[in-house]
């Protein structure tokens, strides 16, 4: 059974088109250098997954799939705990399929990752191995800054059970116990992780407006179109903010090197139509329009 | 003649090691016995404090040359070798494990390296080669002390800068800043002494690398500034101070004032230190035993106070002008100085100002690190004597930076907290060598560009050409201070012994000709005055005949459409500075 759950996410993870939100990660966080992803418009609040997609990307190159391979991954390593510790089938398949509600393990973002670990520092902690449960939970508000909030239940949780579990030790000594083996190094692990990303993040970050499926779904139709009319011929093309993560995500998925974006004397333009006027632009060829997405020469 | 790079460093390293011979003379003396290593550090700091004196004197006779100081070196080491020559060999100190060894030594050297080739580099910094070396030069022009000059920073206690002079008159600039190189180094190896002898080897060397990495340890300590030498002071007075519990030797608290001393003659601020001292020492060892204490320190402290008040009529100067009136600088001026040292201007809020000094270090300016923002856990060290020590130290010697808002202010405060950090973190596994090896990985200068403001001072990068001077020396320095491509036309203008008037501190390190700053002394806000009445004549018949002024001065823009009318002349212009004469 949790073969099978495990294949539906790996499923799920392969064959969902993009959406939206993982292409503006992709294109801000994991596509730019290093230095760069640390001055972007926006704030990286998954920091260890998009190390992750960096690494898995730079292995099996740009796809859906190779973005969503650390959550996938992490889900194997839920999976595996729930195994693990499941004494009662019924609880552990419910355990096992909740993710599935949510798609965590199937999308590229940090919180599949951040579940996983947490779930790991749980069982750490109530195994005795602080200093991994601690790294775990660090790793796990790394993985998803906002789960932060959670961490901090979660971590309250296990510094109860720890005080809890020595009853032959002073309270003094189990106090030290769970904050020199457990929450130091939780919170060390994800000082180190998040403190330049959140020190330098803007203070009122810029979001470009999100595309809906089906408007993803026609932007790679036009990145087709663009490829057939073009073929290896050197061109650029200009988009609306709203789009150019999703064109970014493609022209990298396509290996579409010789296509530039930018707005600097552009061969075809790829916009929405509410923000375009065709009728003012005499001169514009239509090549592709569909789900409010128009793509002209 | 040897290149410029070969004589700074023979002029850094003959002064460390006549400063390290007179060091050991001391020890000697004294009968203080110490673990090998802490010795050679506390005999160069100690040796240091009494080559400053030494030095000083030299200067009050005018006998600061270079005979005189390789007369006075030659004979500090030759007698240094005869006077130790059966010393007993030292023990050593408890051992630092392998695996922290490799991680410090690896660092350390990694770093020093970085430091050693900046200091070698020509010197560029803003108060380097403004007041630092310009006094330094100025003193080497003039075999000693420049009487007729004044200026706050002429007048205040320049115990650093008698070391800067005996390197300076062996190898200029560079040699002067590769003498703080070495007081940099000393700091964090005093640090692993210091945890190897109280019991916290890791802790000692994880502080070390937090310490010696900082950024604004790494371009002040490679600079011709004093403030990582005031912090490796302060700490070697907190070492000896800790270690009068386990070495019973009244004579060590001579030791301890002469070096509170020294702390104070090199800084005002750092005086600090000797009220610490004293405290200390009445809590452990009682009242009667301060007076030791005040002996020591009073050889290094009472020669600065009695230059300025003959001199100026102010022992403090340029402080306490309310008290001791004097016709250099005057109390208004004074709390105008010092108001504009008190206030970030650019900073919004509090957590804006922990990010500057912490992470971005543009308005700030320059930046100690981002792991620093761990420091609120250091208040779990309250729960050890010695991190309720160290905090108590670090607190009190970051009182100064509440008096100035630079960030190197901050650094004789560094080393304890790190030490708190060090403390509390200890006990918990691998915590320790991640951070420092995150703290090192962050402050490498490739990677600082990567994070931190484009104008956050530090260290940039690995100047090597510049530092062999494969590089011409003239063209690295007019590429980082832009009143250098004036120097020929001053040189050429103005006749030796003329003074020049400025609004704004020049590189007066590199110009041979003495600046008079509006700002700097009473005569230079009467002279702005008059500039900005207009008057030039009565500024020539004051005896200033020459002007820098920069564009942003109130006087700039009606000086050069309409020259005539102020009667002067426009000789040069360089990167925003006109250069007049007065008709």
């Amino acid at each position: 059974m949790l073969l099978a759950i495990f294949a539906a996410q790996a499923w799920f993870a392969a064959t969902r088109p993009i959406t939206a939100a993982e292409a503006l990660v992709f294109d801000r966080f994991v596509r730019p250098p290093l230095g760069e992803t640390l001055h972007q418009p926006s704030g990286n609040g998954d920091v260890l997954y998009t190390l992750l997609e960096k690494r898995s990307i730079g292995l099996f190159h740009v796809s859906e799939f190779s973005l969503r391979l650390p959550a996938l991954l992490a889900g194997a390593f839920y999976l595996w705990l729930v195994w693990r510790k499941g004494r009662y089938p019924l609880l552990m398949l419910a355990l096992a399929a909740a993710p599935l509600a949510s798609q965590c393990f199937s999308t590229a973002s940090g919180l599949g990752l951040a579940l996983s670990l947490a779930a790991w520092a749980m069982a750490g902690a109530e195994d005795g191995r602080l200093n991994r449960a601690g790294l775990f939970l660090g790793l796990a508000v790394a993985a998803h800054f906002a789960f932060l909030a959670w961490a901090i239940a979660l971590g309250g949780i296990a510094v109860w059970r720890i005080l809890q579990s020595n009853p032959s030790r002073t309270e003094q000594s189990n106090w030290r116990l769970a904050v020199e083996r457990f929450l130091i190094p939780a919170v060390t692990v994800c000082f180190m992780f998040l403190v330049l990303p959140l020190s330098l993040a803007p203070d009122s970050p810029s979001v470009p407006p999100e595309l809906g499926a089906g408007g993803i779904n026609s932007v790679r139709t036009a990145v087709d179109v663009v490829r057939q009319v073009s073929g290896a011929r050197p061109i650029r093309i200009a988009s609306s903010p709203a789009i150019s993560p999703v064109l970014s995500f493609y022209r990298a998925r396509f290996r579409m090197g010789n296509r530039q974006t930018g707005d600097d004397a552009p061969d075809y333009y790829l916009q929405t139509e509410a923000g375009v006027d065709l009728t003012a632009k005499p001169g514009a060829v239509v090549l592709h329009r569909d789900g409010g997405i128009v793509l002209y020469r | 003649m040897a290149s410029l790079w070969v004589t700074a460093i023979f002029g850094a390293a003959f002064t460390v090691t006549v400063a390290t011979s007179l060091g050991f003379v001391l020890l000697k003396r004294l009968r203080l016995q110490f673990c090998r290593t802490e010795a050679a550090l506390l005999a160069f700091l100690a040796g240091s404090a009494c080559l400053s004196l030494a030095v000083f004197f030299l200067c009050l006779v005018r006998l600061a040359k270079p005979e005189g100081f390789a007369l006075l070196g030659g004979a500090a080491i030759g007698f240094a070798l005869w006077d130790t020559r059966n010393q007993p060999a030292r023990v050593e100190l408890p051992p630092l494990s392998v695996p922290w060894r490799l991680l410090f030594g690896v660092i350390f050297l990694a770093f020093l390296l970085c430091y050693f080739v900046n200091g070698l580099a020509p010197e560029v910094s803003p108060d380097g080669s403004g007041y630092h070396l310009g006094n330094v030069a100025r003193y080497a022009r003039n075999s000693g002390f420049a009487w007729d000059f004044h200026s706050i920073y002429a007048s205040l206690s320049q115990g650093m800068e008698m070391l800067f002079l005996f390197a300076f008159t062996f190898g200029k600039h560079s040699a002067a800043a590769l003498v703080e190189v070495a007081f940099q180094a000393a700091l964090p190896l005093l640090m692993v002494c210091y945890g190897r002898r109280f019991g916290l080897p890791r802790v000692g060397a994880f502080a070390a690398i937090l310490v010696y990495a900082c950024p604004v340890v790494g371009i002040t300590g490679s600079s011709a500034y004093i403030d990582v030498s005031v912090a490796t002071l302060l700490f070697a007075v907190f070492y000896l101070l800790q270690a009068t519990d386990s070495i019973n030797n009244l004579n060590l608290l001579i030791l301890i004032g002469l070096l509170a001393g020294f702390c104070h003659s090199v800084k005002y601020t750092a005086g600090i230190v000797l009220p610490f001292a004293a405290g200390f020492v009445l809590w452990r060892r009682g009242a009667r035993r301060i007076p030791l204490l005040l002996v020591g320190a009073s050889i290094l402290i009472i020669p600065w106070i009695l230059r300025d008040w003959i001199w100026l009529g102010n022992p403090f100067a340029p402080f306490m002008n309310h008290w001791f009136r004097n016709p250099y600088w005057t109390d208004s001026m004074e709390r105008n100085y010092l108001s504009g040292l008190f206030r970030y201007p650019m900073v919004k809020s509090h957590l804006q100002l922990f990010l500057q000094l912490t992470v971005k270090g543009g308005l700030v300016p320059g930046f100690v690190g981002p792991v620093f923002l761990l420091l609120p856990l250091s208040l779990l060290a309250l729960r050890h004597s010695q991190g309720r020590r160290l905090l108590l130290a670090g607190v009190i010697f970051a009182m100064p930076a509440w008096l100035n808002t630079e960030v190197r202010f901050l650094i004789p405060a560094i080393p304890f907290f790190a030490l708190a950090l060090g403390v509390a973190l200890g006990n918990s596994w691998g915590v320790l060598p991640a951070l420092a090896l995150f703290h090192a990985v962050l402050s490498w200068p490739a990677v600082m560009n990567l994070y931190c403001d484009s104008n956050a001072w530090r260290i940039r990068g690995f100047p090597v050409r510049a530092a062999l001077r494969l590089e011409p020396e003239s063209a690295y320095i007019a590429a980082h201070i832009g009143d250098y491509d004036l120097k020929a036309h001053i040189e050429q203008a103005v006749p030796l012994g003329e003074r020049i008037f400025s609004f704004a501190g020049r590189p007066a390190a590199y110009l041979d000709r003495d600046i008079v700053v509006g700002y700097e002394s009473s005569f230079g806000e009467r002279i702005g005055q008059l500039l900005n009445q207009r008057d030039t004549r009565e500024v020539k018949a004051m005896g200033i005949r020459y002007l820098l002024i920069n564009d942003s001065d109130g006087v700039a823009a009606s000086m050069e459409s309409d020259p005539n009318s102020w009667y002067i002349t426009r000789l040069a212009g360089a990167n925003g500075t006109n250069f007049y004469r007065i008709e």
